[in-house]
């Protein structure tokens, strides 16, 4: 699918600076709700084709707009023309079981994902600037990461022993006096917000370290927000996450049950029964920049493109490191020479 | 810049002057033949020549000065001030803090008393002014000065020996330190970097504390049991080093002393 201007006929995609949609080419703005209501109005709008949607491997599309052919991966679900540079979203990828429930729009436009790069990188002095240049710049991409929001009722339950310490000093004698307790807590436990990436690609390490993401900029699911950058499809199906929720679940009852005591230490034994569990299938907005050091090792940055939160594995220069370190060194010794003298 | 090389060394040349000719005026004040004063009479004209040897064999090769002074003189108490005057008003000292060490044989009082100065303070502490004080004593219960003195030179010796030895351990020790220091310079950038340029650290955690609501439906906390203990508080207070005062010439001065 591609979103066609309706004055000029160019390419149209979301601008997240305005929160709106907008052409790039004349400049007409597009109100985001009118624009969604008409995509699912207008059943003529253009849809790219495939033979087999739900295919994993590799898969052949024609854009729309040029006639290019568009080789997609098996969980791509919205990219570029290579030829015109048209935002292409293979909406046969993201329908049926496969179309997401909600979505977080970009808040960072292009520009603003790479002055939030540029400043961060300047603080780190031993990044190359291969991995910085204008050309890398370039390659900064926006890409909705798919991801499972669960939701979980539970009734739960704690029993275990705590203690209460209290200690005194009676002359030469500290007097430590220990109560113990038997304790119980039974309750009612809703667990919002536990994300979990639906996609086995190795993209976990890539999108871990800028949650969470805020859902108060959540929409419900329209394509037309993935005009203009990149998507995922899901490859992980909801019951397959649920067992590793579920343990994480576990392990958070008894500091959520006992949470009100001021015991010194307290331990014991939960259980809990699931009584209701949801799961949302979210495109969560990602500004990732990817690089292939000189050593053979693949480094990236990654933006929360709700949040401004960066994680990263970012490549070192080591002639510079070394020099640096060496000096650093030399400083403390000549420091430790000047002390010892100074002390002696 | 030629400029700022040129004011450079003008300055180090004129420190470096400076330094030799304070050095060069402290040697002076010091009268090297009169280490020994025997006011009251103690040592033979033999005895004095031996230990002003000893005492310039000392200076030599630890740069210490030792004097021993006897007198009969001294107010009955105030043996400690007319030690540390004697010392501080005759100039000794080779240093600029005028290290040495004194002994004051205080045939009035009956007392022998041992102050020192400068670096001697850390040297010869309160617990080694004792032992020497041990040694000596019995000799000058027996009138033998001549015993006391030589005791009190080989005893400070020893110490300033041993000090040296001490002292060129602690250099290696020195070097040692300089090296870790070194070394944790460089791995601690090394490790910082290695560790800050990799943001996958920061993994995510699930904030229960925001995203779950608790509802307490049942609570229960019932006493069980007691259980007193009670343990001992170790104190420790044992003491090294040296204790000062200051002498009326402002100089400070370690010492101690013992009747005989």
């Amino acid at each position: 699918m591609t979103f066609k201007c309706t004055s000029c006929g160019a390419y149209i995609s979301f601008q997240p600076g305005e929160q709106n949609f907008a052409c790039e080419y004349c400049g007409a703005k597009y109100d985001t709700d009118e624009l969604i209501q008409k995509l699912e109005e207008d059943s003529t709008i253009e849809t790219t084709s495939a033979s087999s949607p739900n295919a994993e491997q590799e898969m052949v599309y024609n854009c729309k707009n040029c006639g290019a052919e568009i080789v997609a991966q098996g969980t791509t679900a919205a990219t570029h023309c290579y030829y015109c540079q048209s935002p292409v979203v293979l909406t046969d990828k993201l329908s049926a079981e496969y179309k997401p429930d909600r979505v977080i729009p970009f808040q960072f436009d292009k520009k603003q994902a790479q002055e939030h790069f540029l400043n961060f990188i300047k603080t780190k002095k031993f990044v190359p600037k291969e991995f910085f240049n204008q050309s890398q710049l370039e390659k900064l991409s926006g890409v909705y990461y798919p991801y499972w929001d669960c939701d979980y009722d539970v009734d739960a339950e704690f029993q275990g022993e705590a203690t209460e310490v209290s200690s005194y000093i009676s002359g030469n004698y500290r007097i430590t006096t220990t109560n113990y307790y038997d304790v119980y807590r039974k309750g009612k436990i809703r667990f919002n917000n536990i994300f979990r990436s639906a996609l086995q690609k190795n993209q976990k390490e890539l999108a871990d370290g800028i949650h969470p993401f805020e859902e108060t900029d959540e929409k419900p699911y329209s394509p037309a927000y993935l005009a203009g950058f990149m998507a995922e499809r899901r490859d992980i199906d909801s019951n397959d996450i649920a067992p590793e929720v579920e343990n994480e679940i576990e392990q958070y009852i008894e500091p959520l049950l006992t949470q009100d005591s001021n015991y010194s230490s307290i331990s014991g034994n939960s259980q809990y029964n699931i009584l209701n569990k949801s799961f949302n299938y979210l495109l969560l907005p990602t500004w990732v920049l990817t690089y292939l050091g000189p050593d053979g090792k693949r480094y990236y940055y990654s933006m929360n493109g709700q949040t401004g939160k960066t994680c990263g594995k970012l490549p070192i220069d080591k002639t510079k490191l070394l020099i640096s370190s060496l000096g650093t060194g030399t400083i403390l010794a000549i420091l430790a020479l000047l002390g010892g003298l100074f002390i002696w | 810049m030629v400029n700022t090389t040129k004011k450079i060394l003008a300055c180090t040349l004129l420190l470096l002057l400076l330094c030799t000719s304070v050095l060069a005026m402290s040697a002076q004040e010091t009268d090297f033949s009169t280490f020994v004063v025997d006011k009251a009479s103690l040592f033979t004209e033999k005895g004095i020549q031996d230990l002003e040897t000893k005492i310039k064999e000392i200076a030599k090769e630890h740069n210490i000065a030792a004097v021993i002074v006897t007198a009969k003189d001294v107010p009955t108490g105030k043996y400690v001030q007319y030690a540390d005057d004697y010392y501080d008003y005759h100039g000794y000292g080779f240093d600029a803090s005028k290290s040495g060490i004194l002994l004051l044989i205080d045939i009035n009082n009956r007392m022998l008393y041992i102050s020192t100065t400068g670096s001697m303070i850390r040297t010869i502490t309160d617990r080694r002014i004792e032992s020497i004080l041990d040694k000596i004593t019995p000799a000058a219960k027996k009138n033998n000065y001549d015993r006391v003195a030589h005791l009190f030179l080989n005893s400070v010796e020893n110490y300033l020996t041993a000090n040296s030895t001490k002292i060129k351990d602690l250099r290696i020790w020195e070097w040692a330190i300089i090296g870790i220091a070194f070394l944790i310079g460089f791995f601690a950038l090394q490790g910082a970097v290695q560790r800050s340029y990799n943001l996958a650290y920061n993994t995510y955690q699930y904030n229960m504390q925001k995203n779950a609501d608790v509802e307490i439906t049942d609570r229960e906390d019932r006493f069980s049991h007691q259980n007193v203990s009670r343990t001992k508080i170790e104190s420790s207070s044992s003491r090294s080093g040296s204790s000062t005062h200051t002498g009326s010439s402002g100089t400070r001065h370690g010492g101690g002393g013992r009747s005989f």
